[in-house]
């Protein structure tokens, strides 16, 4: 190999953190900037406020349009797990995302990559394939599916769910593609000069250079089959041992005759947590941007 | 379109290697249900003739023609078009101004910004169209305390009914064009900035000449995607106004083809409405991909 992909000399992304201000108008600059992003932050969480707050009201409370809780209900959480068994539903949860992210990442990579930057007879027509595979409502194909699914043996599992990012997602292809579009060419020609096959050219060069994209991607994939309610309730609506969360959060609302909407709202507080937290480590990818890239100059 | 002018040949034996699994996924998973979705739309398709009560019956086009001659398809229509190109202009502007805003705000302000954003989208779409619901009530909400208008219902009229849906959709979907560009723009090499900045341009004119062209394939991605969802809208509109309003002045296409098909158990007509609907969204996006082309972009 040559010492290009040994060694991939370090760039800064393009926008750095910026620094400190320094002076007056600067200093100006820095709180304009700052006020409006924290004025966004904060309008755009206070519907989330507003979940959290639900959830630790009184069943009482939950039903009145009094939005500050006159008791705090903390034990709602607890009651959450006591009534259904959350721990089974996070693991379906997590089976769910975590291999349809993994697969998602193996199969369509690749993909992307050749859309991105072969050029072949029938790469026009594979990517319109690609573009209406998105648009088509997935209410629209259930029956079929299910019954092809059905004829697998596979239904009342989430596999049908997941199968499919094992081969290759078109939404995550579709985006995947252009973000290796933004890689400019010569970058790839330099690399192509020093030696490297396409294989190569993709995991040590784009790969590495789109890493923020990669990141969006499988945030995306995650945050989409998390939060995917009606797959989950086509396949295994039925048998409530491979329930993932979201299925158990809408229950949640239909247990009672009236909706404990305290209790839904402590629901789905839970659920938003882990991708909080996900996103937390994620951010790094974002932040730190490109460490390494192929080319110098 | 793509843009490996330069590559060797054996291309496409490379490419198929790269493409078959997804492919195969893609054409299998889409073309069965098509066939079917299209075949239904054919009959004449109800409740009797699922439970076996009744003959099938084939319509042919008859469906189209009944849907195309309803008047109240044609306002739904027209609906639809107006409510989701103005979800997707308010996801687009708010999701790309809060992009270029994280690039210049510190870690702090930063995290905040991308915490609510994936807060929001991660509200499942029932749990966040009911607290939206909650902030506007009429008599007991927030805003209307805030903006001292108790008892103004936003429910009531169309129009503001519409546009609060609008302003939940682009609270749930702005993070997505926010993160994708946000991430488009940390991958633009530090080198390329710096050239331009040799060269003399300006900040304004680096960012018009050189990130905006380079970032056009995600432009190009973010809007499309905006425009599948928001064609697509159902939740909100169904939890919102409660299905789809008085009288049904809120419906959309989605919600219109569930009700047709399932609430008046007519699947043959809701698989018709299914059909128109992603007839239009392939036009329209078709329509957008040939303009770009026209106006000299590589897709």
């Amino acid at each position: 190999m040559t010492a290009l992909l040994s060694e991939p000399p370090k760039v800064a992304p393009a926008t750095a953190v910026p620094r400190r201000p320094r002076n007056k108008r600067q200093l100006l600059d820095w709180i304009a900037v700052h006020s409006v992003a924290l004025a966004m932050g904060v309008i755009f969480t206070v519907p989330l406020v507003f979940v959290f707050l639900t959830s630790v009201m009184s069943d009482r409370q939950a039903l009145t349009s009094n939005m500050w809780p006159t008791e705090w209900h903390f034990e709602n959480f607890a009651l959450v797990f006591e009534k259904a068994p959350m721990l089974t539903y996070l693991g379906n949860s997590l089976l769910y995302s975590v291999v349809a992210t993994a697969g998602m990442l193996l199969s369509s990579v690749p993909a992307a990559y050749a859309l991105a930057r072969f050029r072949f007879r029938g790469s026009n027509a594979a990517f319109m394939l690609l573009i209406a595979a998105m648009m088509l409502p997935p209410q629209v194909v259930a029956v079929p599916l299910y019954s092809m699914w059905a004829s697998a043996g596979l239904t009342g599992t989430l596999w049908p769910l997941i199968v499919p990012y094992l081969l290759g997602d078109a939404f995550s292809i579709f985006l995947l593609r252009q973000f290796f579009l933004t890689i400019p060419e010569d970058y790839l020609d330099a690399a192509r000069i020093d030696g490297c096959n396409e294989f190569q050219i993709l995991y040590r060069v784009l790969l590495p250079m789109t890493r923020p994209g990669i990141a969006a991607a499988s945030l995306f994939t995650f945050l989409y089959t998390w939060n995917d309610y009606f797959g989950p309730l086509l396949y295994v609506g039925e048998r409530q041992d491979s329930w993932p969360l979201s299925i158990a959060l809408a229950s949640f609302r239909g247990m009672h005759r009236a909706t404990q909407w305290n209790l839904t709202m402590a629901a789905t507080t839970l659920v938003l947590i882990p991708v909080l937290v996900l996103f937390l480590f994620a951010q790094k990818s974002f932040v730190r941007g490109i460490t390494f890239t192929g080319v110098k100059g | 379109m793509a843009r490996g002018h330069r590559l060797p040949r054996g291309d496409g034996r490379a490419a198929l290697a790269y493409l078959t699994p997804a492919l195969l996924v893609l054409g299998g998973l889409m073309a069965y249900p098509i066939y079917q979705l299209v075949l239904i739309s054919l009959f004449d398709y109800g409740q009797e003739q699922v439970s076996g009560g009744a003959p099938l019956v084939f319509l042919g086009l008859g469906n189209y023609t009944e849907l195309l001659a309803d008047k109240q398809f044609w306002t739904v229509l027209w609906q639809t078009v107006g409510f989701a190109a103005t979800c997707v202009v308010g996801t687009l502007v708010v999701g790309a101004a809060l992009a270029v805003l994280a690039t210049r705000v510190r870690t702090w302000a930063r995290t905040l910004l991308f915490l609510a954003a994936l807060g929001a989208w991660a509200t499942p779409a029932v749990a966040g169209s009911t607290i939206w619901l909650f902030l506007f009530d009429a008599n007991f909400g927030l805003v209307n305390e805030v903006l001292g208008s108790t008892g103004f219902s936003w429910t009531f009229d169309r129009w503001t009914a519409f546009g609060l849906v609008a302003a939940q959709v682009v609270w749930c979907s702005f993070p997505f064009v926010m993160v994708t560009l946000y991430a488009g723009i940390k991958a633009i090499p530090q080198e390329v900035v710096e050239a331009a900045a040799l060269d003399g341009a300006s900040t304004v004119r680096t960012a018009r000449s050189v990130l905006l062209p380079l970032l056009r394939p995600l432009i190009l991605v973010v809007t499309i995607q905006s425009v599948i969802w928001d064609f697509k809208v159902f939740t909100q509109i169904y939890v919102m106004t409660s299905g789809g309003g008085i009288a049904g002045r809120n419906l959309v296409l989605n919600v219109y083809a569930y009700q047709q098909a399932f609430a008046a158990s007519e699947y043959g007509l809701g698989a018709t409405i299914g059909v128109v609907m992603t007839a239009l969204l392939l036009l329209i996006t078709i329509g957008y991909l040939r303009a770009l082309r026209k106006s000299g972009e590589e897709l």
